[in-house]
């Protein structure tokens, strides 16, 4: 515990210090439980995302290996030169609970229909199609994926800081100045009561000088 | 010397004949859907007809996509060699078969040129097995720009049994407005069936077996090409530049098919008639497979025509039943070594193979 003096004024200046941690701890856990409410559903839909991408991802390379077997890798990569392009997202900002929070959305659709991609579909089969629609729909799962990934490395960020800080509060700083004051009060009471002794022994000694000077009047 | 007579069918379909009993049976299929790895089934390719292309793949390294350019080249070298053994009209006629390759070539050249792709990227997607050999695609491909391939096309399509530099002169405008490469490869694509049309006129059997395969080759493009396009919003005189001629299917038939909108309407269609048995065959499995069932089936279809066309030993059908039968081999090791890359079990690539009775695999 760190030394503090014994005064009055320190007692003060610390029981207004333990109110301020704990009306800052109040604070603090009433952001995290906000924080928290934002979080569990960010948990479940990066999860479902997750999910869906992969499921996504395992579609697209299956029908890519089957475009590819069926109409031969050369091409599938003949049919790519046409269809190369750029996927545009736009990125925002918010606030949840004061944190400031990147908004990703999708500048334009990166699902194409089969006459956008470049090459002529009467050249094309459909299985190089339907291989570029799973890919496609790779692209927009990664885009909601970042989004709403960003969003969950944020908040959680925020939540773990939160929470840093209310234990520190509540396990560290509170019981600390909370020892400072019981010391304190301690030590004020020990001299309170040798002050309330001393008084005791002057009362005594005086009245002893009394006695004895009435004692030799009379 | 002996004169072979290169002008009719005789010689060149005993020949041809040889080249089919030299293709993969199943017994050769099962081995390799039960090889443990790709090393395997390229040990077993290299004691067949592809030993001189797999021993090349092998020093370029194993990857599929090498082993894909390898069948590539095995099937350009053996339609390459068919050529050779006829002479005049027959040749003519297989020249109108092999020409889809010289349209495919072209429109890679084209996409890689549009795509800023290096000239070595584009080289390698090149399937030289028709007119146009590699050395005059690299030098299409080697220009500095697209209209720069497009003027040489234009030059040099002016020799061609197709003159392909026409069909794009005549977009070209529209191209430079739109920016849009689809107009230039619909224009090619048009401009290939109607001039392959133009070179099969003959009424004999070799030509019209050419013939029926191009228009089923060309009905199923236009069926694709409406069950792709269903739902979409498009003008009918929009819908109308999908359209290939060539076919059964006629251009009103086409603009109907392409005005409905839900997938039955299109199967049901009565101008579709000829086709409903893979339609059907396709719509069995559209729960599991999606639009690819159709492709897939209509695939089927056609080889299942071509291989029918054998049976008369004298007429240009012996070739085009071993030109599908070849396609179809090298689709089915395709299947194979892609299925075994992503981890697919031995059922599972049967299933994707191209299985067919007449066939005998």
């Amino acid at each position: 515990m760190e030394q503090v003096n014994p005064t009055r004024s320190m007692l003060l200046r610390l029981k207004s210090q333990r109110s301020l941690a704990e009306q800052g701890m109040n604070l603090l856990k009433k952001k995290r439980d906000a924080l928290l409410r934002e979080f569990m559903p960010i948990i479940d839909e990066t999860l479902r995302l997750s999910l869906r991408l992969e499921r996504v991802t395992a579609d697209a390379q299956y029908e890519l290996a089957m475009a590819k077997a069926k109409d031969s890798g050369p091409v599938v990569r003949s049919a790519s030169f046409a269809s190369s392009g750029e996927a545009l997202v736009d990125i925002t900002g918010t606030h949840v609970m004061g944190v400031p929070i990147p908004v990703i959305t999708k500048g334009q659709s990166p699902l194409r229909n089969p006459l956008k991609r470049g090459y002529s579909i009467t050249g094309v089969s459909t299985r190089v199609d339907s291989a570029a629609d799973r890919f496609e729909e790779i692209i927009d799962v990664i885009i909601e994926s970042a989004d709403i990934e960003t969003r969950l490395k944020r908040l959680g960020e925020e939540l773990r800081k939160t929470n840093r800080r209310v234990n520190a509060l509540e396990n560290i700083v509170i019981p600390e100045v909370s020892a400072q004051i019981r010391f304190i009060e301690m030590s004020l009471e020990e001299r309170a009561r040798e002050d309330i002794f001393r008084l005791k022994k002057v009362k005594k000694t005086l009245e002893k000088k009394e006695a004895k000077r009435l004692a030799r009047l009379m | 010397m002996v004169q072979v007579p290169l002008k009719d069918y005789g010689y060149a379909n005993a020949r041809v004949r040889a080249k089919t009993a030299r293709l993969l049976d199943a017994a050769a299929y099962g081995s390799m859907i039960e090889a443990k790895d790709e090393d395997e089934i390229l040990n077993l390719l290299e004691q067949t007809d592809y030993a001189p292309e797999i021993e090349e793949a092998i020093l370029e390294g194993k990857r599929p996509t090498i082993i894909d350019r390898a069948f590539n080249r095995n099937l350009a070298r053996n339609f390459r060699h068919i050529r050779e053994f006829v002479s005049g009209p027959p040749q003519d006629l297989l020249g109108a078969v092999l020409a889809r390759w010289d349209l495919y070539n072209l429109k890679s050249t084209l996409r890689g040129k549009r795509g800023l792709v290096p000239v070595s990227e584009i080289s390698r997607v090149f399937v030289p097995a028709g007119d146009l050999d590699l050395v005059t695609l690299e030098e299409i491909a080697s220009q500095p720009d697209i209209r720069s391939a497009i003027d040489l096309i234009v030059t040099f399509s002016t020799t061609w049994r197709i003159p392909y530099g026409r069909a794009l002169s005549r977009k070209m405008g529209e191209y430079l407005r739109e920016h849009d490469l689809s107009i230039l490869e619909r224009s090619l694509d048009s401009f290939h069936y109607q001039w392959v049309h133009g070179l099969i006129r003959g009424n004999d059997v070799n030509s019209q077996m050419v013939r029926k395969m191009i228009q089923i080759e060309v009905d199923i493009t236009n069926i694709i090409t409406a069950l792709r396009t269903r739902g979409l919003e498009m003008p009918q005189n929009q819908a109308v530049e999908f359209y290939l001629a060539g076919g059964a299917i006629g251009e009103s038939q086409f603009k109907y098919l392409m005005g409905l909108r839900e997938r039955e309407d299109i199967m049901h269609a009565s101008v579709l008639s000829a086709y409903r048995q893979p339609l059907q065959a396709g719509m069995n499995s559209y729960e599991e497979k999606g639009d690819v069932a159709f492709q897939d089936e209509l695939d089927r279809y056609l080889i299942r025509k071509c291989l029918g066309m054998n049976k008369d030993p004298l007429s240009i059908g012996v070739i085009i039943a071993y030109m599908w039968r070849k396609y179809m081999e090298l689709t089915n090791l395709r299947v194979i070594i892609r299925g075994k890359n992503i981890g697919l079990i031995g059922s599972q690539i049967k299933k994707e193979m191209i299985v067919l009775e007449a066939a005998g695999v």
